[in-house]
């Protein structure tokens, strides 16, 4: 490991030395940054699920140290290099035994002539809410506490969530010209990834191709045309085919004066899939459409902002770079992961299974690649689009009502969703009916009363309602419910606390798709009651900018009951994490 | 300039428009359900109204009522069929589960009739898991009903299991699919099985481990087991192949590789540098339509040598299935680099597998394999 070491710092040295001795104009710049991490927990499991087990762990201590140097060397501006190395060492390996070096992110980029940007290796790829869209996690973290936000901002960071894009790997084009035709200007954005390595056998390469064209008419008016495209290129002994295509178009107007905004939007398109399995020559193709249009309004003089939008999303359209999950249902948790008395015909290895907690503070639970069908999801945490805007089969109205974003010390959202099914799922003539409430309420306390201080509280609800009538009647009610608050006691330190409380209770039936087509194939008897809370409190040191610790206990109740499963455990925490950004 | 500008812009939008809403099509209409339909037990429903009545069919659709406790013979190709009467419409369930093995197969429906044979849900003596029932085993059988916890449970008991040595099954508007046994690492089917194991000792003692074990297995009782390090960082851990590698001549009779298919179960570890190459041997010297041509040996020099690469990167049991015409023809002339180099299955003569480090040598390797088969016209259906 040392030699590696010594040779990276060697690679290192010589690029910046040579990127120096050839400088090819003074916009040539090597820069170094990074990120260091260092985290520890220990964690301990009690209560009557360990009744009798004298096998199943039920304490632990682990973490990591970890290290990502970023070294970026721009030529000029056609060329820009960067490149994040990741040296890591999880806690008891002695000697650095365990340590392991990796590339964490290679990219170039650059621009040619003046209206041409271009971008090579890991990409970050984005368009709209229904082509390419990493959508937000159903449980809506928004309102989380400050204690949770540091653990999330780690979860992101190690999976690559950067706003809504999806972390690939491929090339980027962006072309852009100013006053073209009637058009104040166009953009032009293109892209292709591989998410699939051919064997060269049986699983062929799949490419994922995808642009967009902004056409800017003026700041009121914009048009955009949108495509993407997952295709498998086989091989004479290729197994399965996927083809799948999204065409989809999207209008924006905006109109404001001093004292009103008011604004239309809308987004509409098709999916078009097409499956082949050669193994026992079956094959299936399917199409559907959606459409979104959305009112806007907003009251300048007090700040707030209206919206309200009806939507179409037809049961079978497919995009799976829309409708890919950040959570992954099926990952089992690593800290616990199996308990003796979980052990069942339904789960034979005794899986302790996600809770709300393990959602979100487990980096292994998190989604990087696209799903090219719709994975499973738990009800409890969201059960009205779990996949997003994207999520099939809905229709309805949605409304909202938020602070304008000019307003810093108060933060106040409610939504509204009021969604059905448009195609029944297992019972002729009754369609689930779907009634979500959320919102919150983000205060800075010491920036309303003008004190030098940090002083932030927050608290968020999300409440959601399925019913349906029938002979395979549906009664499922969740709420989740987040708070807390940052102090800073002392210069500098910030006593932190925050609550994750779910509650849930009723019956549900989960849709069973074909891995490869998402085509419903069968249905599960889900009954869930009970509640999933944590609670949490420790102090935040800030020391700089650019460096900050903590120290967090959190301590989790699960209490539920899943079909015949009886979950009854504590979950106890401390976390201690030092993070140094540069 | 300006009128026309605006006549862009209209024409532009109603383009748009137009070609989007005249693209909308959707593949199922409103009053279309999604999956199978589903009916609660209402609350005075009472289960069964007689005991189940259990059904035989035979390989050419004749179907004879049985004793339950008559045992089951899949290995003559019968399905059988669970037949009752309900006192309500109502979903329900079938769970058939090894008692020894946990192998399991669930079949369902919705109505006031069970008949698994006339709705085409017969069992054939197959599994929904990664794990086969067993010959001689008791299989308890549930029935269970959406919405109620009325069940009802009774055992059967299976004489011989399909088995897939020599195994022909008919199929509608198909060629029938042949399936032919390489190994199931049990040496129970009659034919002579693949070496148990060898190992390389350039890797040292103790290095690479290689064995069957009764640990994990699709079938049968024991599976073959590799674990170990490629500490000689030549790729090559170890392997096992058929002694003379003469064990399959004249086995298959297909001429087409392109019908032909090499199937196993493999179970990965989660250490993705495992892989298992798949080697089948032709002997191209002799001619198989001559029944007194047959070899004494394989010999590398003069024969053909085809191999394909399963990189093991998954956790838990898959079935792999490689079409024959996929294999790549061995380059070595010593050890298969020398036959006439075209794929003529009907000239398989041996198989082997060996485990490798690849694509990078020298990192630890650990797997599991369990019933290698071949099969023509389709691949591995269980």
């Amino acid at each position: 490991m040392n030699k590696i070491v010594f040779l990276l710092a060697l690679v290192i040295g010589a690029t910046a030395y040579t990127a120096n001795a050839q400088v090819l104009n003074k916009n040539t710049t090597f820069k170094l940054g990074g990120l260091g991490r260092s985290v520890l927990t220990n964690d301990k499991l009690s209560g009557p699920i360990l009744d009798g087990d004298t096998t199943s762990a039920n304490k632990g201590l682990g973490g990591y140290t970890l290290f990502d140097l970023n070294a970026d060397l721009t030529i000029n501006q056609i060329f820009n290099a960067n490149v994040i190395m990741r040296i890591k060492n999880p806690y008891g390996s002695f000697y650095g035994q365990d340590t392991y070096f990796e590339f964490r992110q290679l990219q170039f980029n650059g621009r040619i002539g003046r209206n041409l940007k271009y971008e090579f290796g890991d990409i970050y790829v984005g368009l709209t809410p229904y082509t390419v869209y990493n959508a937000n996690e159903p449980t809506d973290n928004k309102f989380e506490a400050a204690s949770f936000k540091v653990r999330r901002d780690i979860l992101e960071y190690e999976n690559f969530y950067v706003g809504n894009k999806w972390r690939l790997q491929g090339v980027q084009l962006n072309y852009g010209l100013d006053s073209v035709v009637s058009f104040k200007r166009i953009n032009l954005k293109v892209f292709g990834v591989r998410t699939n390595v051919t064997n060269d056998n049986t699983i062929p390469d799949r490419v994922f191709l995808g642009g967009r064209l902004d056409l800017i008419k003026n700041d009121k008016l914009k048009f955009g045309l949108n495509a993407v495209s997952f295709t498998d290129l086989p091989v004479s002994t290729t197994e399965v085919e996927l083809h799948n295509n999204v065409f989809t178009g999207d209008v924006a107007y905006t109109w404001q004066n001093d004292a009103l905004l008011l604004g239309f939007a809308l987004e509409g398109g098709i999916s078009d899939t097409k499956y082949q399995d050669n193994s026992n020559s079956t094959s299936s193709a399917f199409s559907d459409y959606f459409y979104n249009p959305e009112l806007k309004a907003g009251i300048k003089s007090v700040k707030i902002n209206m919206t309200a939008g009806y939507r179409n999303v037809g049961p079978q359209f497919n995009s799976p770079s829309a409708q890919t999950q950040r959570v992954n249902a099926a990952f089992n948790p690593i800290i616990f992961p199996t308990l003796k008395n979980m052990v069942s015909t339904e789960n034979p290895t005794g899986d302790r299974g996600q809770v709300l907690y393990d959602r979100s503070t487990e980096e292994g639970v998190y989604n990087r690649s696209l799903s090219q069908s719709l994975q499973n999801f738990a009800p409890q945490y969201g059960n009205i689009t779990p996949y997003g805007a994207a999520t099939p089969n809905r229709t309805g109205i949605s409304a909202g009502v938020a602070t304008d974003t000019s307003l810093h010390n108060i933060m106040v959202e409610a939504n509204v969703d009021l969604l059905s099914e448009i195609n029944s799922e297992g019972s002729p003539g009754n369609l689930r009916k779907f009634t979500g409430i959320r919102g919150g309420l983000l205060l800075n306390i010491a920036g309303l009363a003008k004190i030098n201080r940090l002083i932030d509280f927050s608290v968020g609800v999300k409440n959601e309602n399925t019913t349906r009538d029938g002979s395979a009647a549906i009664d499922f009610k969740s709420m989740i419910i987040d708070g807390g608050f940052a102090i800073e006691t002392f210069r500098k330190v910030d006593l932190i606390a925050g609550v994750k409380l779910l509650t849930a209770k009723g019956n549900e039936y989960l849709t069973q798709r074909n891995a490869n087509t998402s085509i419903v194939e069968d249905y599960i008897v889900y009954q869930y009651d009970g509640s999933e809370n944590t609670y949490c409190g420790g102090l935040r040191f800030r020391f700089a900018e650019y460096a900050q610790a903590s120290l967090v206990y959190n301590t989790t109740s699960v209490k539920r009951t899943i079909n015949a499963s009886v979950q009854d455990y504590t979950y106890n925490q401390l976390f201690m994490s030092f993070i140094l950004k540069f | 300039m300006r009128r026309s500008k605006r006549i862009i812009v209209v024409l532009l939008t109603i383009v748009m428009s137009a070609t989007v809403f005249l693209a909308c099509k959707r593949s199922i209409s409103n009053d279309e359900i999604l999956g199978p339909g589903l009916v609660s037990a209402p609350a005075d429903f009472t289960g069964l109204l007689s005991a189940p009545v259990l059904k035989r069919m035979n390989r050419f659709g004749v179907v004879t009522t049985i004793s339950p406790t008559t045992s089951l013979f899949f290995g003559t190709l019968n399905s059988y069929g669970i037949e009752a009467d309900l006192s309500h419409e109502v979903s329900w369930t079938i769970t058939f589960e090894g008692v020894t093995s946990t192998a399991e197969v669930i079949r369902k429906g919705t109505g006031n009739k069970i008949n698994l044979l006339a709705d085409s849900l017969q069992w054939t003596g197959e599994s929904d898991n990664f794990r086969f029932f067993m010959d001689g085993e008791d299989v308890l059988y549930t029935i269970s009903f959406l919405g109620s916890a009325i069940e009802y449970s009774n055992t059967l008991k299976i004489a011989t299991t399909k088995g897939y040595n020599e195994l022909i099954v008919y199929r509608a508007n198909q060629a029938p699919l042949e399936y032919y046994m390489v190994d199931n690492f049990d040496g129970n089917y009659g034919i002579l099985p693949m070496q148990t194991a060898y190992a390389d000792a350039a890797d040292g003692v103790d290095k690479v481990a290689i064995f069957t074990t009764n640990n994990i297995q699709v079938d049968g009782v024991v599976s073959y087991y590799a674990k170990g390090t490629d500490a000689s960082k030549n790729n090559y851990l170890g392997g096992a192949s058929h002694e003379s590698l003469i064990e399959m001549w004249r086995r298959i009779k297909e001429t087409d590789p392109s019908k032909v298919f090499v199937n196993a179960y493999i179970y990965g570890y989660d250490k993705p540098n495992s892989s298992v190459f798949l080697q089948l041997y032709e002997s191209d010297n002799n001619d198989p339509l001559n029944p007194s041509d047959i070899p004494t040996s394989w010999v590398g020099n003069a024969n053909d040598m085809w191999y394909s690469i399963v990189q093991v990167n998954w956790k838990g049991w898959k079935l792999v299935s490689i079409p024959y015409s996929a294999f790549k023809p061995a380059n070595n002339p010593n050890s298969g680099g020398n036959g006439n180099r075209i794929q003529e299955p009907h000239k398989l003569s041996g198989c082997g597998i060996e485990i490798e480090s690849f694509p990078t040598p020298g990192f630890p390797v650990e797997l599991s394999m369990d019933l290698m088969t071949i099969t023509v016209n389709g691949p591995f259906v269980p």
